[in-house]
């Protein structure tokens, strides 16, 4: 990489909500951007089991996106086992041991099934996609090495 | 029901026309001095007296009723707590307080002036009389204003008034009118009591028409 | 005693007006409370009509309307103690400054917020001793959603409220909006022909356009249901004729289906003909507002 000085910045968040972002120019639906990076600070141990995150109304505010679309958010990720809602005392990451390593896998299966998704529309099926991704993984662990 | 706000809205009016309140007042105090240096003076000073009279109610009018509805300052005082005919009412009230306040100082002081030593008492009808056509044409225009939705017609209301008002100076001043105001003493001439009533008529007939007109207006776009 | 739950911070029911040149037919609808909804239309469709009605500035020649539980125009000042209400078009006094206004406003207002009104000023940057007269539009609409915002209304009612408004001010009044409704008994009803603030913030949504409501659902409803389908249509194939399909173009080898009601069903269906579904898009709220309309225009009768 070049040798310029690189200035980084460590912020310690324990407001979450602030670091939720909700674009309108991304192509997936609001909702969705809402589940996916709640997923991903669980999958990767940001937020703890059991840890309280923010209720439904309050991430509204902290986002400016609409009350009805949060809540579409946590009641898919309630349905998929992810946070559990507790009526008058609030919502919070479900107390399941390995949800962070079962919600990453989650998280590559949909990254591989979008990759399925557009090798289909280029006509790559089957073994060739498994050799493709191969070669791939050959050449990632080559530039790392 | 919420008088508040109903006398929040009129002292608005006072305070957004207390410049031209006091204005008025002060040229008819400066008119009434003027008066006693002669008879050039005195015809200057009645003349002005009179612009600044009926200049003041047309102002009152128009910016009080027109200009808030252009304005659209009227979108935001209907915005508060009040129906749309309790507003009117304000807008009829502070119209006539806005106009009164000063009309009663220069009335007052002009009554004054012919209660001096040596004065002309009969001149005193002369003024009442003066002074209460102003009011029921003012009367009169307000309630035409309050009725009418479009500017042009406003224009002719106010040109109306206008006539009218030269008129009845003219009228007032024709020597067989003017023969009993130059004496020592008060004469209620047949002319003096008919043009009192009708001022009466006039004030008591286009505030009940206003009053009838906003009580069934339902829309206010 | 506590407040029913589902209570509607405000209801129209068969609303209908008729002015000279505009005609508002049989308008039902309703906002419950705790939510924002935002109410789309072209101009001239009858946003600001329908909300004079809801403000009792004009009264209603059929229906009943209510605001708050009060009726409206019967109980209009009751209701607009706890109602703020701004539109585009509305002015201060030109003769007062900001700071007049302010108190003017707190005086009719107990629950004025007089600190709030303060945060306010920074965010907005406006300056209390300025004169009305001299503020710019984009001021002004700042100056009137203060005063707004710092009564704390129970429902606020803005039409076009973004409209003069700078990027910066508009995301303020984005951010203002939703703290309102951060509490659960506060409403907000906006007109906008912006529908990308109506797609982020709102809950509800209702479409209207030639004194007609076009649409009325709930966004993820609205978002949920509409789609776009390419199809790729070999020779020889026909389409099936499928419901609630909106639109369709149709090439010699390409068609394209706009749906209001989705199903992966869809899928099986098309393809059961010998057509290949290539994508299925979601649709912006703003296409999916042109779709309505165009269909109603469609359905209406010359």
């Amino acid at each position: 990489m070049a040798d310029r000085p690189v200035h980084t910045v460590h912020t310690v968040n324990t407001d979450m909500h602030i670091a939720i972002q909700v674009s309108q120019t991304d192509p997936r639906p609001m909702y969705l951007q809402i589940k996916e990076q709640l997923r991903h600070r669980i999958a990767v141990g940001e937020l703890k089991p059991g840890a309280e995150i923010p209720s439904i109304r309050a991430l509204a505010v902290a986002t400016r996106v609409s009350v009805i679309t949060i809540k579409r958010a946590y009641l898919e990720l309630e349905l998929e086992g992810v946070i559990l809602t507790r009526q008058g005392r609030g919502c919070f990451v479900a107390d399941n041991a390995n949800l962070g390593s079962h919600l990453q896998l989650q998280e590559l299966d949909q990254q591989l099934a979008a990759a399925v998704h557009t090798a289909a529309l280029l006509d790559i099926k089957g073994e060739a996609l498994v050799e493709r991704l191969r070669e791939l993984e050959r050449r990632l662990h080559k530039s790392q090495s | 029901m919420n008088p508040s706000v109903f006398w929040a809205l009129v002292r608005k009016d006072l305070y957004l026309l207390r410049g031209f309140m006091l204005i008025t007042a002060l040229t008819g105090v400066l008119c009434l001095v003027l008066i006693s240096f002669g008879k050039v003076a005195f015809a200057v000073g009645g003349v002005l007296f009179l612009t600044a009279d009926i200049a003041s109610g047309i102002f009152i009018a128009m910016y009080s009723l027109l200009a808030e509805r252009k304005g659209q300052a009227r979108a935001f005082a209907l915005s508060l707590p009040i129906s749309g005919f309790r507003y009117e009412l304000s807008k009829l009230v502070s119209g006539y307080l806005a106009f009164g306040i000063p009309w009663l100082v220069l009335t007052a002081l002009a009554l004054g002036v012919f209660l001096l030593p040596g004065a002309e008492r009969g001149m005193i009808v002369y003024a009442l009389l003066l002074q209460m056509f102003v009011v029921a044409l003012f009367s009169v225009m307000l309630a035409a204003l309050l009725a009418m939705q479009s500017e042009g017609l406003s224009g002719v209301v106010i040109l109306v008034v206008n006539i009218c008002f030269s008129l009845f100076v003219i009228e007032l001043n024709l020597p067989q009118n003017t023969r009993a105001f130059h004496g020592p003493a008060v004469v209620w001439t047949r002319f003096a009591t008919l043009s009192l009533s009708l001022d009466a008529a006039l004030l008591v007939l286009t505030l009940g028409f206003s009053l009838v007109l906003m009580s069934r207006r339902r829309d206010y776009v | 005693m506590s407040t029913p739950l589902l209570a509607n911070a405000f209801s129209l029911q068969g609303v209908s007006k008729t002015f000279s040149y505009f005609k508002l037919e049989s308008l039902t609808l309703s906002l419950p409370q705790g939510q924002i909804m935002g109410l789309v239309g072209p101009n001239g469709a009858g946003k600001s009509t329908t909300i004079r009605l809801l403000m009792g500035l004009a009264a209603a020649d059929g229906g009943t309307i209510e605001a708050l539980g009060y009726r409206i125009p019967k109980q209009v000042e009751e209701a607009k103690r706890a109602i703020a209400f701004v539109s585009d078009d509305m002015r201060l006094f030109p003769g007062a400054t900001l700071a007049w206004h302010m108190r003017f406003v707190a005086s009719i207002y107990p629950a004025w917020d007089q600190m709030y009104a303060e945060q306010l000023l920074k965010r907005f940057n406006l300056r209390p001793p300025q004169s009305v007269a001299k503020l710019s539009r984009g001021e002004h609409v700042k100056a009137l959603l203060l005063l707004a915002l710092a009564r704390r209304p129970a429902l606020l009612v803005l039409d076009e409220p973004t409209s003069g408004l700078d990027p910066v001010a508009r995301h303020e009044l984005l951010t203002e909006l939703m703290e309102i409704v951060a509490d659960d008994k506060r409403s907000i009803l906006f007109s906008s022909h912006n529908t990308q603030d109506v797609e982020r913030i709102c809950d509800q949504i209702a479409f209207i356009d030639r004194g007609r409501l076009v649409d009325s659902r709930d966004k993820e409803a609205f978002l949920e249901r509409w789609r776009r389908i390419s199809v790729d249509v070999p020779t020889g194939v026909v389409l099936p004729r499928l419901a609630d399909v909106v639109d369709l173009s149709l090439g010699e080898r390409v068609a394209m289906l706009t749906t209001d009601n989705y199903l992966p069903q869809m899928h099986a269906l098309l393809e059961h003909g010998g057509a290949r579904v290539r994508d299925v898009q979601r649709m912006s709220l703003e296409e999916i507002f042109v779709a309505c309309v165009m269909r109603s225009r469609a359905q209406e009768p010359s």
